[in-house]
């Protein structure tokens, strides 16, 4: 099935549909290369085949960001689990639930929020992919690869901030966010430590490194994101 | 006109002739093989199947494209030498006579 539900799925399988009949009944029927055929070869070879092109290369990038292609990879099947675990604590997990994250959840924590963000991103993701399939990621069990790999720079808060614009009253009313202002906006603190909101995947710095952010839903619900 | 000379003209007319319709045949194959990569990468998403689709995929796309265009202007040379037109069957069981 075309993933996500995506139109430009379906879009794109219809369009090589019919790109691979006109090209097949070439192949097959052999008729005379006249005009009316060189004129259906421009469709089968280059209109629908670029219109399935262009779909599925829309498609696929939107697919990269989805959270089960994500932990497609088994070294991130425990962040998977995690942060699809409907009853998890951890940060991922409770940001994953959230409706306006969607099923993108590991994207839009991970993103680059800057100008060539989306370009950054992607070419990160190419490193994965490199790491995976060449620098030795594949062979990993999940425990090495829990102990091994890490983020290749400090998380950056300014993708907390892209939803939590620490400009409202219930942040700045908090005693911690006002003191460590300068902290965290140099990235000097990070909102995702064990002293404030906790780690965002805990089970990768072990049972001690929980946090003492551990709130329950409804009071994420009654607080709203400040 | 020689023997030599006919003869070398009837294998390049003929040479000609089977270029066209093979390079069309070719970029059918090609985009073929394009095209099932990219229904791959649609049907099964995996990390490395999109990554396929997105760079071998279009390549292979890109190549069929170049040997229909290529197929096009051979063809537009040989109508301009006054060659007959020959059908995709034709040029596999017989050559063309002039």
């Amino acid at each position: 099935m075309p993933h996500a539900g995506s139109w430009l799925g379906y879009l794109a399988l219809g369009s090589a549909a019919i790109a691979a009949a006109i090209l097949l009944h070439f192949l097959i029927m052999k008729p005379p290369l006249d005009l009316r055929a060189k004129l259906m070869l421009l469709l089968g070879l280059g209109v629908f085949p670029a219109l399935a092109a262009a779909t599925s290369t829309v498609a696929g990038m939107e697919r990269t960001t989805h959270r089960e292609f994500c932990g497609s990879c088994h070294v991130m099947a425990e962040h998977f689990l995690d942060a699809t675990n409907p009853t998890a604590q951890s940060l991922a997990a409770r940001h994953s639930r959230n409706p306006y994250f969607g099923e993108e959840s590991c994207y839009v924590c991970h993103a680059d929020y800057g100008m060539l963000g989306y370009a950054l991103t992607k070419a990160g993701g190419m490193g994965h992919v490199y790491h995976y399939y060449l620098g030795g990621y594949r062979e990993m069990s999940a425990e090495q690869a829990r102990r091994e790999i890490h983020l290749v720079k400090p998380y950056d808060n300014l993708n907390c901030r892209q939803c939590h614009t620490t400009t409202a009253h219930v942040w700045r009313d908090v005693p911690e966010h006002f003191a460590l202002r300068q902290e965290l906006a140099d990235n000097r603190v990070s909102c995702a430590s064990a002293g404030c909101h906790g780690f965002a995947h805990p089970f990768t710095k072990g049972q001690h490194a929980l946090g003492d952010a551990e709130f329950s839903l409804d009071e994420l619900a009654t607080e709203g994101v400040p | 006109m020689s023997v030599t000379s006919s003869l070398r003209s009837r294998w390049l007319a003929r040479i000609r002739a089977r270029s066209v319709v093979s390079l069309v045949r070719i970029a059918c194959w090609a985009a073929l093989l394009g095209l099932a990569i990219i229904c791959t990468s649609i049907i099964d998403p995996m990390p490395l199947t999109v990554i396929f689709a997105m760079s071998v995929g279009h390549v292979i796309g890109a190549f069929a494209f170049l040997c229909y265009l290529l197929s096009i202007l051979a063809d537009s040379v040989r109508r301009g030498s006054d060659l007959p037109v020959t059908s995709a069957s034709e040029s596999v069981t017989a050559p063309p006579e002039r």
